[in-house]
């Protein structure tokens, strides 16, 4: 085993978890992940000689991530419809409330943002980066990722409503 | 500016403090880990095969033209040796024959694959696998010094039997008359007249071949040497033209323009066709603009505008084309 492959052994082993995390929470299906990931290594073995450590790892890792994640939004194939698709409103309505995992409705949630508001609102209350790393990662202004943070807030507290409302008419339904 | 704090460290509802832990927690399937890795360290592996073997076959386009003609060249001279021998019904000129069909035959068939590829310019040899000088001539020494034993034995026991002429001391003394016989009766035409140099492939063969044989022996092994090692070469190659690159932008980023263009020309010299060209081109740039060459600086920016029409660092170039003209006003 070269030198290289070591290296890149080392960094997938520390840091496989983070950007399964990263790119499932940017959008990239559960199913799609494996290949996400695959994709994003391949990037950093070709790359990873020539990074300086200028930027910090976790950082360039982002960017990667974030590069892949839109690149596959993009393709026609993996833009899977929803088995409810061909229901009408009041078909769906009357279906019995399934129970998601709390990992699923956060993923629904999370689709009801942007992609600007999803990645910081993402890096910000989900992996934990402060504000300046932020700053730094989508190379914007600190005044700009909270507004954008207050802005993606909003929205996903929006969409939550929209959740909880729906689950209160169902139940509603149901009961009748 | 009031910092937000998280949601997940402050009193919001309860479901979403839940989902959002999801998030946080939410690990790959177990299993997955190991066999995503195996796909990776496949497919990084072909991805570096790949772009040795087009950088390889990208590089030697030219050398297969010259190889092909030397190949040609080979089969050809076997053509003649064997069309000498088979008009002749003695052993000697069989062996001779023989031998140079197989010789023509191998160089041609051996520079053939070769031109896929011969020597680029920053392909080295290196010297754990390839044959040193000393031991490629030592070998082929051995090699024509077998040819020529040959060669004598034949023919000294054919001009043994045809006249009791002894030819023990060296292939290139046999007496003339008797090649010059051995020629006559094999092809029942008289060359006594013609000059015993070229009228008798025993007369004057072995230097010559041992000459060319050895010749092409040495770029048959030098060809199959870099067959078998080109790849891994290459991935090195572009290894060390990428840690030459990282120095260069150390250099300029510590102001050192001179050592950033030296460094340049060293990356020229070593890899004039190397796999970090547009790389290259924006730090000569940049160097030029920080080493004061503003007019150089102009014209290289010029230059990669021409010939990366499509980059990502068309805008950067443009800026520093900027900033260069200013700091020339």
């Amino acid at each position: 085993m070269t030198s290289d492959t070591t290296n890149l052994r080392s960094l997938y082993d520390a840091e496989f978890p983070f950007v399964c995390r990263t790119l499932f929470q940017l959008g990239v299906p559960e199913a799609d992940i494996p290949d996400a990931v695959q994709e994003v290594f391949l990037v950093v073995s070709r790359r990873l000689a020539e990074f300086e450590y200028r930027a910090k790892l976790r950082t360039w890792l982002y960017r990667i991530c974030a590069f892949v994640a839109r690149g596959r939004r993009r393709l026609a194939h993996v833009r899977r419809e929803s088995p409810y698709d061909d229901l009408d409103c009041d078909e769906r309505l009357s279906m019995e409330p399934s129970d998601p995992s709390d990992l699923t409705v956060l993923n629904s949630l999370l689709g009801q943002l942007n992609s600007e508001q999803r990645e910081v609102f993402v890096l910000f209350e989900i992996e934990g980066w402060s504000g300046p790393e932020l700053a730094e990662i989508l190379e914007c202004p600190l005044p700009t990722v909270y507004s954008r943070l207050r802005l993606a807030r909003t929205a996903f507290f929006a969409a939550v409503d929209r959740l909880k409302a729906r689950e209160q008419h169902l139940m509603r339904k149901v009961q009748l | 500016m009031t910092v937000p704090s998280r949601l997940l460290s402050s009193s919001v509802d309860e479901d979403v403090q839940r989902w959002l832990k999801a998030g946080v927690d939410w690990r790959p399937a177990s299993g997955e880990r190991e066999r995503i890795w195996q796909a990776i360290a496949g497919e990084a592996g072909k991805v570096a095969v790949a772009l040795a073997v087009a950088e390889v076959a990208r590089e030697s386009t030219q050398v297969a033209a010259s190889a092909g003609n030397a190949a040609t060249s080979g089969l050809l001279g076997a053509a003649r040796a064997a069309s000498v021998g088979a008009g002749s019904t003695k052993l000697a000129l069989v062996v001779v024959a023989l031998k140079a069909v197989g010789v023509g035959l191998g160089i041609g068939a051996g520079l053939l694959v070769g031109g896929h590829a011969v020597s680029s310019h920053h392909i080295e040899r290196p010297a754990a696998t390839a044959p040193t000088p000393a031991t490629t001539a030592a070998r082929l020494v051995e090699e024509s010094a077998k040819v020529n034993a040959q060669i004598r034995t034949s023919g000294s026991a054919q001009a043994e039997r045809e006249d009791s002429v002894p030819q023990e001391s060296n292939p290139a003394t046999i007496p003339s008359s008797a090649s010059i016989r051995v020629s006559s009766e094999a092809t029942g035409t008289s060359r006594a007249s013609e000059p015993s140099t070229t009228a008798h492939p025993l007369h004057n063969p072995a230097p010559l071949t041992a000459a060319e044989e050895a010749q092409q022996l040495e770029q048959r092994t030098a060809t199959q040497t870099l067959l078998s090692t080109a790849p891994s070469m290459h991935h090195d190659a572009v290894r060390q033209e990428s840690r030459l690159v990282s120095m260069v932008r150390s250099a300029l980023r510590q102001g050192r323009a001179a050592s950033a263009l030296e460094t340049l020309s060293e990356l020229d010299q070593r890899y004039p066709s190397g796999q970090l060209g547009e790389e290259r081109a924006v730090l000569r740039i940049e160097a030029a603009v920080l080493g004061g060459q503003s007019g150089e600086a102009s014209r290289l920016a010029e230059r990669f505008v021409e010939r990366y029409p499509t980059s990502l660092n068309l805008d950067h170039i443009r800026e520093v084309a900027r900033v260069s003209r200013r700091s020339k006003q």
